[in-house]
């Protein structure tokens, strides 16, 4: 579905126009409800902050003075994510490269079970990558990190993710081949 | 596996999410509409200001109320102005004006 977000925009600042907003929350809920799951690894609170991000769009939609909604929209949510993880303890910040759990022994893993094995930026960059089509910059700027970070991210999420993905019997003659 | 096909698999196994009431809950969330606010806001201005000159005018016409006339219309502008400010104070923070 196509729709003028310029025009709706407009529209909820002039007029308040509720209708409007709906559209525009209709247009990009599923892609940041599915990003947010995969940050958060928890559905009920990654649409809980889904919700809280539309809330912090509709309050501060004035200061979006043109460029790509888009990314404005999921820089809001991660930010969100980013305080929800910190809340809970769990400070696995962006910039870190560090592997998740280690790969285990004997399975071929599914998309998100391969996926949670991977480090929070890692993951991010692959979902913004290949789900969102962003550019490298967008990603940088949506996650609020250095363009080398997320290539970084990118070079090595998409390592892991092939091992991981990869049949358990290959996966150990390559380990030992090493 | 090429980079190509590993996004091209990302792709085929997200799912898209109907909507299922999320824009309804968002929609219900979302704070009072601004024009009602700034008709209340008004109205209670008005109303204030309308009582306190009803006063002074009462005050002006009879002696044993006009004691009175003074500072109830002071006490009520006083009151009027501070609803006011409670509103306005409210409704910024309600906006997220003072969200970091």
């Amino acid at each position: 579905m196509r729709i003028d977000e310029q025009d709706l925009i407009e529209r909820v600042l002039k007029d308040d126009d509720r209708h409007a907003f709906r559209q525009l929350v209709l247009h990009y809920q599923s892609g940041l409800r599915i990003f947010l799951r995969r940050m958060l690894s928890d559905i009920a609170l990654a649409d809980d902050c889904a919700q809280e991000t539309w809330l912090i769009v509709y309050q501060k939609l004035a200061s979006f003075h043109g460029g790509n909604f888009r990314s404005w929209i999921f820089t809001i949510g991660m930010r969100k994510a980013l305080r929800l993880k910190t809340k809970e303890g769990r400070t696995d910040p962006l910039e870190t490269d560090v592997a998740g759990s280690p790969v285990p022994e004997g399975l071929k893993l599914d998309l998100e079970r391969a996926l949670a094995h991977l480090s929070l930026g890692q993951r991010a960059c692959l979902h913004l990558s290949a789900c969102e089509e962003m550019s490298h910059e967008e990603i940088a700027e949506v996650l609020d990190l250095p363009l080398g970070t997320v290539k970084s991210h990118l070079t090595r999420g998409k390592e892991r993710l092939k091992t991981l993905l990869s049949d358990p019997e290959a996966r150990k003659e390559k380990d030992h081949a090493r | 596996m090429q980079d190509n096909e590993l996004f091209k698999l990302m792709k085929i196994e997200t799912p898209y999410l109907p909507d299922a009431g999320f824009s309804d809950k968002v929609m219900r969330e979302l704070p009072v509409q601004r024009r009602v606010r700034m008709r209340v806001l008004a109205a209670s201005v008005v109303i204030a200001s309308i009582v306190a000159f009803v006063i002074w005018l009462l005050g002006m016409n009879s002696d044993s109320f006009s004691a009175l006339a003074s500072p109830l219309a002071l006490s009520t502008v006083a009151v009027a102005f501070w609803v006011f400010v409670g509103f306005f104070a409210f409704i910024t923070v309600d906006e997220g004006v003072f969200e970091v």
